[in-house]
């Protein structure tokens, strides 16, 4: 037993001591050089496209940049948001809503609606007509110099008896000429 | 064996320290190969793909101490790889050629180096019985003198299993030494 376990260190021994001798170890060690070197290359090459066309990406101070650049894109965007949001707004004040009743008396009704369905291009099914408040200062306006201008008209042929002559018999013929419905 | 500077350095892409690495881990790794295989012109594959291995993942170990024994676990890989893939077992030369060799070493006493032949032949007749397992467990323990804890991370068992494995190999080998001295 004891030579048996002799015999089996001995040998094991032996197996130890004998190293294998790595010939050409050199020329193995440059082939894996070479190897590792075209693994480099075909790395370098594949990233290569990528990298021309976003490595500035990864440039410290353009990144920083960019990400200032960023918040004032998002910061702008919220606050161009709330202007159109507050114009909106500002808007469905500035609507004016008129209906029949509210009409200015001094106004023949059928003329003032025709009028202010002229000013405002719409007029509702409901009887609504909708115009905005700058307008109906606008039409106001404007009667008021019609108003006057019609009174001075008046006020010249009711003077002068010629002209006054003039306008009966154009009148005359206007009547004769109108067809009679 | 290596320094874990040099590991460090080569982990962020060095190419030039790699160069030294190879030089010191090729030569255990072909050892460790050439043991498993027994055939030279294998060993070197291995010893090629293992370096290969090495570069890629370099950068993934945990730290540069755990160097060795990742290198062991890739070489044990590839080999079982090639045992398994072309179920290479090393040519069996004549009972008594192997035995020769043995018995002239002992007989005289002094323990000279074996030649790669050599040393390939006793260890594939000595380990012909064992399966490539055990045969790991064998050489890793008895001849690269590696400890327990460092073999079951090397080979994937438990410690207990390496043990266990271990005492199979060395009363396989017993034995085939003592079917040896018969002849």
């Amino acid at each position: 037993m004891t030579t048996e376990k002799n015999d089996y260190n001995r040998i094991v021994g032996l197996l130890r001591k004998s190293k294998p001798l790595f010939d050409q170890q050199a020329m193995t060690e440059q082939k894996i050089l070479e190897q590792v070197e075209k693994l480099n290359r075909q790395d370098t090459r594949l990233h290569g496209i990528p990298e021309i066309l976003f490595g500035w990406a990864y440039v410290p101070a353009l990144r920083r940049v960019l990400i200032a650049a960023s918040f004032l894109l998002v910061g702008f965007f919220a606050i161009q948001q709330s202007a159109l949001l507050r114009q909106v707004r500002d808007i469905n004040r500035q609507v004016i809503v008129l209906r029949n009743e509210s009409e200015p008396p001094a106004l023949p009704e059928l003329g003032s609606q025709l009028t202010l369905y002229r000013l405002s291009g719409k007029i509702h099914s409901n009887g609504e007509i909708r115009i905005t408040g700058n307008d109906l200062e606008k039409f106001i306006e404007a009667f008021n110099e019609l108003d006057v201008r019609y009174r001075d008209l008046m006020k010249i042929i009711q003077e002068n008896p010629d002209i006054k002559n003039y306008v009966d018999k154009k009148l005359e013929e206007e009547n004769k000429t109108r067809p009679n419905l | 064996m290596i320094e874990a500077s040099l590991i460090q350095e080569c982990r962020n892409g060095n190419l030039s320290n790699f160069r030294k690495v190879v030089e010191i881990t090729s030569p255990f790794v072909f050892s460790v190969a050439f043991r498993m295989l027994g055939d030279e012109e294998m060993a070197k594959d291995i010893v090629q793909e293992t370096m290969i291995v090495v570069w890629k993942k370099l950068s993934g170990i945990r730290t540069p101490e755990t160097y060795k024994t990742w290198v062991y676990r890739i070489t044990m890989n590839r080999c079982y790889d090639v045992l398994r893939r072309s179920k290479v077992r090393p040519e069996i030369r004549q009972d008594e050629r192997a035995w020769e060799i043995i018995s002239n070493h002992l007989a005289d006493g002094s323990l000279t180096q074996l030649e790669n032949e050599e040393n390939s032949m006793v260890i594939s007749k000595l380990t012909e019985s064992l399966s490539p397992r055990q045969k790991a467990v064998f050489i890793l323990a008895e001849i690269e003198e590696l400890p327990y804890d460092e073999i079951a991370e090397i080979t994937g068992l438990k410690k207990h299993a390496v043990k266990a494995n271990l005492y199979y190999a060395r009363k396989n080998v017993g034995e085939m030494i003592r079917k040896m001295q018969l002849l």
